[in-house]
């Protein structure tokens, strides 16, 4: 069992995190364009990741300047919010000198994600406060207040400690900041699928829970590296419950749309918010399971219940 | 650490017999299948082993052993030939970055020919694949 990180929502500082509210182009450049060029000017690390649209907004702006920038679509590098602390922002951030700010433009939300996808993405918004706390880095988090939704907004108030209004410059504090209980209130019960095919594994049974889901993946159409992700990521979970879940559970597979879909559950309980989303020190033995399938799902959601422990995966078909 | 038994015990399977993208039944209750194994074989000629089979939870004490023995010799290069290999999992892939970071100078495992598995971890997880040369033919 991990143990659960203390006080994970301490104080930031020197962390930095505002949402900047835009409504159109201009008010996007803005902001952003001077966030990049100032931390060039000062020889600090940038790092760009926005969808591709908003990506191109701000290369063109930068010109030569761009060059200097690590550029991200975030539709690719963050369509699982459960790769983009390690796969994104920490991979970024570690691989500078220490001292130097780092700064980063993530913008995570943006209108088009899905009700599925919504709740990994604001709990994301909310652990990043975890991730970086105590770290000499500015993440700012733009939002379409145009497009996106009044709640997904509120969730931003309570997901960021400063927040700069549109049509502003300036960060004001947010009363509403409790990235906490935005973690818990979006820990929701995954719905229950009818027509999944069902297998309940343990020790004995490990092999064969994962050659029936990469049979099931198969059959519903998944191949190639798709079909072997699947199998990496049953492998990581119905090991993980083995071993920490209780010694068995239940995995079940099942389409939806373009995915396949599969699922784990077991009565484990996973207690530290951030697992799967650290990056992992290379001399570290072991603990890159979850970690290895946020980096793998096109969509990872996780339900943590009193009496187990539910993990959902997404892949495209 | 103790590990499970079952399993530990040699069952080779002929190459092409299974696959991830092939074997495909649901078994039966009670079905009485055999643990995949993990069954190794010294190289002749080479410093290395043939490995068959898998390498899950039930079988990782006989990889990390194979690891193990294997930083200890002073040869510059150690062979896994992983051909007869159908899975690796991130733990076992995890136990051969590390055995690979234990070798000294100069030295180096040649992974040859791996399932997809391992080197999609590897190439996710630990990029730089240091001490690890990963070879296709």
């Amino acid at each position: 069992m991990t143990a659960p990180v203390a006080e994970p929502f301490g104080a930031l500082d020197p962390f930095v995190h505002p949402a900047l509210f835009y409504r159109d182009e201009a008010e996007y450049l803005d902001v952003t364009v001077p966030f990049v060029r100032e931390g060039l000017a000062a020889g600090e690390p940038v790092a760009v990741a926005v969808p591709g649209k908003n990506l191109a907004l701000i290369r063109d702006a930068l010109g030569e300047a761009a060059e200097s920038v690590r550029l991200l679509d975030m539709r690719e590098a963050g369509r699982n919010p459960g790769r983009i602390i390690p796969g994104v922002l920490r991979a970024f951030a570690d691989a500078q000198p220490p001292g130097r700010r780092v700064r980063i433009i993530g913008e995570p939300i943006w209108a088009g994600r899905s009700d599925t996808e919504y709740p990994a993405c604001v709990q994301h918004e909310a652990l990043i406060n975890a991730a970086f706390r105590g770290r000499t880095a500015t993440i700012l988090c733009p939002y379409d207040v145009e497009q996106l939704p009044e709640h997904v907004l509120a969730d931003a108030y309570a997901t960021h400690p400063t927040v700069i209004p549109s049509g502003s410059r300036l960060e004001q504090g947010s009363d509403a900041y409790a990235p906490g209980d935005v973690v818990d209130r979006y820990n929701e019960a995954l719905p229950p699928v009818p027509d999944a095919l069902t297998f309940a594994f343990d020790s004995g049974s490990l092999s064969q829970a994962r050659h029936v889901a990469v049979g099931e993946g198969a059959r519903l159409g998944l191949t190639g590296v798709k079909l072997d992700d699947l199998a990496l990521a049953m492998a990581e979970l119905t090991t993980n419950s083995v071993v920490h879940g209780g010694g068995s559970g239940v995995l079940r597979v099942w389409t939806e749309g373009g995915y396949v879909v599969c699922e784990v559950r077991d009565e484990g309980r996973l207690t530290d918010p951030l697992a799967g989303r650290r990056p992992v020190p290379r001399d570290q033995r072991g603990g890159r399971g979850l970690l290895l399938v946020n980096l793998i799902a096109d969509l990872v959601r996780v339900h943590r219940g009193d009496s187990g422990t539910t993990v959902r995966c997404w892949f495209t078909r | 650490m103790s590990f499970p038994r079952a399993g530990t015990s040699a069952v080779v399977h002929k190459r092409g017999e299974r696959g991830l993208n092939t074997q495909y039944r649901v078994p039966a209750a009670g079905s009485s299948d055999p643990v995949p194994g993990l069954a190794v074989f010294p190289l002749s000629g080479r410093n290395g082993v043939r490995a068959a089979g898998e390498v899950v939870l039930t079988t990782r004490a006989i990889w990390e052993g194979v690891l193990e023995q294997a930083v200890r010799e002073d040869e510059d290069v150690y062979y896994l030939e992983l051909s007869d290999v159908t899975f690796v999992d991130v733990a076992g892939a995890g136990a051969l970055a590390t055995a690979a970071g234990q070798l000294g100078d100069g030295r180096r495992f040649v992974v040859r020919r791996p399932p997809p598995a391992l080197r999609r971890t590897l190439d996710l997880l630990w990029p730089d694949h240091a001490g690890i040369e990963v070879s296709v033919s």
